[in-house]
């Protein structure tokens, strides 16, 4: 009765719970004050006068009255001077223990091999009659959870607030109490770095006293193991995996990498990558072959070696024109077991194009990017000059020293239109003059001229005016020249999602790869002084350490200015992306980019194409599928939709039709999407214009990457652990995690004020006490 | 010509001559090669995760950041780290070689004071920035085109296009150069240090006459026998000049030539050792060992990397620098023992993996 009498007045649980500590005071003491010292005289008042209007009524109706109309008053009083419940305490806060269980499919696999007998026999202690060998990671974890319920955690929940969580494609609450296998089935991905980061942002600024990761280690979609790395540091929360099986091996062939240029020219032979891991194989010689379709294209022999990842260069000679997915495979070994034969092929996707597109390179002084650039546009065959047959490069500093302008530049619009693309570089307004940039506007706005403007120190782009600006996909901080990063701590990037898949910024189909690859790309010392992105702009590359008023500074974006595309990529140090790996990322992108913003035009002999993306695709995965179709002249189709069959197996059967629909901004552009429901080999048929049936093929595989890399990944778990300020640690060694742990009960001195007279109790006393007197005047004839 | 003053060894004590012991050095060595462990990495590999890319670059990474440290401790208050400016030059590229270019990062003073001392250092009266011999001039003008365009300094462009004048100047007629700033006399080491900076300064767009890359192609294929190079026309191959030859050969863009590819050959069976054996001027022979290997690329750079490169990483002393291996003969010569030399030649042989050096971009 207390209790809701007193939830009436207006008090929460709080209150309730710690009743005997509440005090009762008011905002304005001075105010009671006065009004009870006021309050007898005007009593006695309201008396005489009552004696003298009310003479016909009986004393004790008069009595009643006056008291009635005393009582009023007095709580009028005391609402004016503002009664509260007071409550102060002390409150003891823990900091938040997530306890992570890794539910993915790959945690089904077999916790071992282990490296030896004492190691199989640590975890045998705690799996009863089970023999370590049939045991899953997932039932090892869960095993060693279960024997240190009773003691570890009843220590853990005496200085945290342990939280269970089950991640897999998502995260949900799970039962620490009793460790219940999760109710839900395995999921077919790993989103370790989501669930870490989600964790993170649900305590909303709490302390997380740290994250028990029990994982394999292998992340399959989301948020990079790095990027959440960075989000645990930065909210100080340490991270302690569990590797829930044994140290040893499997004895498995991985191909855990295949790449290969996105774009190539007819008649060149590009390398399609290969890097290979193995285990209990070593000695062994395979061949890695190349196919398309059944065609065997290159094979190379490989003797397998545990130590290192191995790398093998296919060699893929591109002769007809089109969209062509090979196919990477290494026979299986005998001993490799059945389950992990999954990851020993793969699909690469190579455009071959027989069109050659004309560029324009300028650039102010030989800086790295440009020194490598030039290089890697002459080797790409499917570019070439205005004139000649490798890109024109036309170098401020060399015309200086010959004492003019160079002459090779441009300076109309109908000859820097003949371009597909200009790359501008770090050149002086002395040579990109008025003249210039006027011609230059013309053929980006009105002719569709590809432009990509790379920044620099010296003049790009804060020593030009707006008639350079106002094509740029960015707005930009006045004449400041670049952002220097401290020596200490120098720029990361960070892709966004539109850039995760933007055809420029594709290093993979797979936007998890992509985003890993970028988020792993070497850091940087200086980028453009970018404001924000311009209005309609698509970012694609952020800097995340500069931020803006509008946000962090968009490093890569683009725009389309008039018909033409405008690419700016905010820093001058692209040549740092060639660490260890050459040209591969830095040609990519550059040769990417150059291709993405070239003018198009109308071609009457093209033939039409189809892509499909990704070349790997879960059951229930949205598959794009994207078609460019010709009429019988070579003019773009014009049909509201193209017709797109699917066929599945080998002989190929069909299991759907779709019709691709119109994007009414590329004309002859059709896009459709596909869920495959179950795995196989796919091939999506269109015609493609003028009767040639256009073919993609696409491979849809039963949690194909949770079982790429089948051991578990220490050094993952390790570099996540470290990162964070935690370790990794063995399911025998849980005791660690109260050491680990960082963080303690906090006590937090409380004072909480809450008003008892703004509530409906007062105001039915009010109503109530002048009812009584409206009522007793009635019944008494007095009114 | 002989030179008047002996070349300095740690650089160019004549690289080129055959020792006297190789044979029976070289059968040793392959003898203890074949009846060797495979080293620590083989060990630690046992039932250990496979070596990633990422912790390829990882460690890589550590060890060229303890020796730049090293480099930075060691430079004196004007720039330099040695009166010989071959050593100031592999220094400075050392770092430009991990990625650090001139008003960025952490050794924005270290790379100012070092380009400001080569620049000093060129005469007026010709250009050439040597305190001894053309080795000195050859490997500054590569530092210095490496620094052009990165730096905004107008006197570096001024001192490049000097210096690439009097390479361009001093070609003797066979095609190659020797010791002294004249056209008289060539052998390949000189020449080949010559070629790199002529490669270096065209990729950045600094004219060299097509009469000077062909007469220096020319001069190469001239100390090509049997199945490798040799230190002048008709002495005898080393192992030095073979790795040299090979890559000389590469930047001059004869990479389909016969002789590259049996030089290539020949260059892989070398054993990768630390010991006095077959390669008495170890860092030398590696530097180019490994540029050459990784143009060719394929199986032998597969083959070769890992060894030179755990090589390296084991032999790195607690303080970043690196030793020279006992008994070859980089210990001694005019430049004397030098730490920072053989520091700055380990880090560049490791930054092969960094691909940043546009003079060596394949």
């Amino acid at each position: 009765m207390l209790d809701w009498l007193l939830s009436r007045l207006g008090l929460d649980g709080t209150f309730l719970e710690h009743w005997d500590r509440v005090r009762v005071g008011f905002q304005s003491p001075s105010a009671l004050a006065a009004g009870l010292i006021l309050l007898a005289p005007v009593a006695w008042w309201m008396a005489r006068r009552q004696a003298r209007n009310l003479a016909v009524a009986s004393p004790r109706v008069r009595r009643t009255l006056l008291a009635l109309r005393v009582a009023v008053l007095l709580l009028l009083i005391l609402v004016l001077a503002g009664p509260v419940a007071r409550l102060d305490m002390i409150e003891e806060r823990k900091p938040l223990l997530a306890i992570v269980l890794d539910h993915s499919r790959s945690m089904s696999l077999p916790a071992g091999p282990f490296a030896d007998a004492a190691e199989a026999g640590r975890f045998a202690a705690f799996l009863g009659d089970r023999p370590v060998e049939d045991v899953s990671r997932e039932a090892l974890a869960l095993a060693a959870l279960r024997a240190k319920s009773g003691t570890l955690f009843d220590e853990l929940r005496r200085r945290y607030e342990v939280r269970g969580f089950a991640a897999s494609a998502g995260l949900s609450a799970w039962d620490v109490a009793e460790f219940p296998e999760p109710a839900r089935e395995a999921g077919d991905a790993s989103k370790l770095g989501d669930a870490i980061a989600e964790i993170i942002e649900s305590a909303g600024g709490r302390e997380v006293g740290g994250i028990v990761l029990l994982s394999d280690g292998q992340v399959t979609d989301g948020i990079s193991l790095a990027d959440a790395s960075r989000r645990a540091s930065e909210a100080r929360a340490p991270v302690i995996p569990v590797a829930p099986g044994g140290s040893a091996r499997t004895r498995d062939v991985a191909l855990v990498d295949t790449f290969a240029p996105a774009e190539v020219s007819k008649g060149d032979t590009v390398p399609i990558s290969a890097t290979i891991e193995s285990q209990g194989f070593d000695g062994r010689a395979v061949k890695i072959r190349l196919l398309e379709g059944d065609a065997v294209l290159d094979i190379k022999e490989v003797v397998l070696d545990a130590a290192e990842q191995q790398q093998v260069e296919l060699r893929y000679r591109a002769d007809v024109p089109g969209f062509h997915t090979l196919r990477v495979e290494i026979p299986s070994p005998e001993g490799e077991p059945p389950a992990l034969r999954a990851n020993n092929a793969d699909l690469v996707a190579v455009r071959v194009s027989d069109e050659k597109l004309k560029v324009l390179h300028v650039e102010g002084m030989p800086r790295w990017d440009m020194r490598f650039l030039k290089n890697a546009m002459r080797r790409d065959h499917g570019l070439k000059g205005r004139t000649g047959e490798v890109p024109e490069l036309i170098l401020e500093a060399e015309a200086r020293r010959s004492g003019g302008l160079p002459d090779g530049l441009p300076r109309d619009p109908d000859a820097l239109a003949e371009y597909h693309t200009v790359v501008l570089g770090d050149a002086s307004p002395a040579l990109l003059d008025d003249r210039f940039l006027s011609a230059l506007e013309i053929a980006v706005r009105e002719r569709g001229l590809g432009l990509i403007v790379e920044a620099g120190t010296q003049h790009m782009p804060h020593r030009y005016g707006p008639q350079l600006r106002d094509l740029l996909p960015v707005r930009l901080e006045g004449d400041l020249a670049g952002y220097p990063a401290p020596a200490v701590e120098p720029f990361r990037l960070e892709l966004t999602p539109d850039g995760s898949v933007h055809e420029a910024t594709r290093f993979y189909d797979d936007p998890t790869r992509n985003r890993e690859i970028w988020a792993n790309l070497p850091e940087y010392y200086w980028c453009a002084a970018v404001v924000r992105a311009g209005p309609a702009a698509t970012v694609l590359v952020r800097n995340p350490a500069v931020a803006t008023d509008y946000g962090s500074l968009p490093l890569i974006a683009h725009h389309y200015a008039g018909k033409g595309r405008v690419l700016f990529v905010g820093t001058d140090s692209t040549w740092l992306w060639r660490r260890y790996v050459g040209e591969r990322f830095f040609a990519k992108f550059w040769g990417q980019a150059i291709r993405f913003v070239a003018r198009r035009e109308a071609e009457p002999d093209k033939k039409g194409s189809l892509e499909v993306r990704p070349l790997r695709a879960k059951p229930g995965e949205r598959v794009q599928i994207d078609l460019r179709a010709f009429d019988a002249e070579g003019k773009p189709l014009e049909a509201a939709g193209a017709p797109i069959r699917i066929l599945r197996g080998e002989p190929p059967a069909s299991v759907d039709s779709l019709t691709a629909e119109r994007d009414p901004r590329t004309p002859g552009r059709f896009a459709a999407v596909f869920s495959p429901d179950r795995p196989g080999d796919y091939r999506a048929v269109a015609d493609g214009g003028k009767g040639s049936p256009l073919e993609a093929r696409f491979r849809v595989l039963e949690t194909s990457e949770e079982l790429r890399r089948p051991n578990i990944n220490r050094n993952a778990l390790g570099q996540l652990a470290a990162a964070t300020g935690g370790r990794l640690i063995e399911p025998d060694q849980l005791d660690s995690i109260a050491e680990l742990a960082k963080g303690e009960p906090r006590k937090i001195p409380l004072h909480r004020e809450a008003t008892i007279w703004d509530n409906g109790f007062v105001l039915g006393l009010l109503a109530l006490l002048y009812c009584l007197d409206v009522a007793i005047r009635r019944m008494t004839g007095l009114s | 010509m002989i030179p008047s003053e002996a070349p300095p060894a740690a650089v160019a004590a004549d690289p080129g001559r055959r020792p006297g012991r190789a044979l029976p050095i070289l059968a040793g060595s392959l003898a203890l090669i074949a009846l060797a462990p495979r080293g620590a990495r083989a060990q630690e590999a046992v039932g250990a995760d496979p070596l990633t890319d990422a912790q390829v670059i990882a460690r890589v990474t550590r060890s060229i950041d303890r020796g730049l440290a090293y480099l930075a401790r060691q430079q004196l208050p004007d720039g330099s780290w040695h009166r010989n400016n071959a050593v100031n030059s592999v220094a400075l590229l050392a770092f430009l070689g991990r990625g650090h270019t001139p008003g960025r990062g952490p050794y924005r003073e270290v790379l100012a004071r070092g380009r400001g001392f080569l620049v000093r250092a060129q005469k007026d009266e010709n250009g050439y920035i040597s305190f001894s011999t053309m080795y000195e001039h050859g490997m500054a003008t590569l530092a210095l085109a490496e620094l052009y365009g990165m730096d905004p300094d107008p006197d570096v462009e001024q001192a490049l296009r000097r210096a690439v004048k009097l390479i361009v100047g001093t070609q003797n007629r066979a095609g190659g150069w020797r010791y002294n700033p004249a056209p008289n006399d060539a052998d390949l080491s000189v020449t080949i240090m010559q070629v790199v900076a002529l490669r270096a300064a065209n990729n950045a767009e600094i004219p060299v006459p097509e009469e000077t890359i062909n007469k220096a192609i020319s001069y190469v294929k001239s100390c090509f026998r049997d199945k490798g190079f040799a230190y002048q026309v008709g002495g005898a191959l080393t192992p030095q000049m073979t790795a040299a030859g090979c890559l000389a050969l590469q930047l001059l863009g004869r990479y389909d030539d016969p002789e590259l590819s049996v030089a290539l050959e020949s260059l892989a069976k070398y054993p990768v050792e630390w010991k006095a054996g077959s390669i008495q001027y170890f860092y030398y022979f590696h530097y180019y060992a490994i540029q050459a290997l990784y143009q060719g690329g394929g199986r032998r750079w597969n083959e070769w990397n890992p060894k030179i490169r755990e090589l390296l990483l084991e032999k790195q002393d607690t303080d970043g620098s690196w030793e020279v291996p006992p008994g070859t003969a980089e210990g001694a010569g005019t430049v004397g023992p030098n730490r920072v030399y053989w520091t700055a030649m380990g880090c560049l042989v490791l930054e092969i993996y960094m691909h940043f050096l546009p003079a060596y971009q394949r």
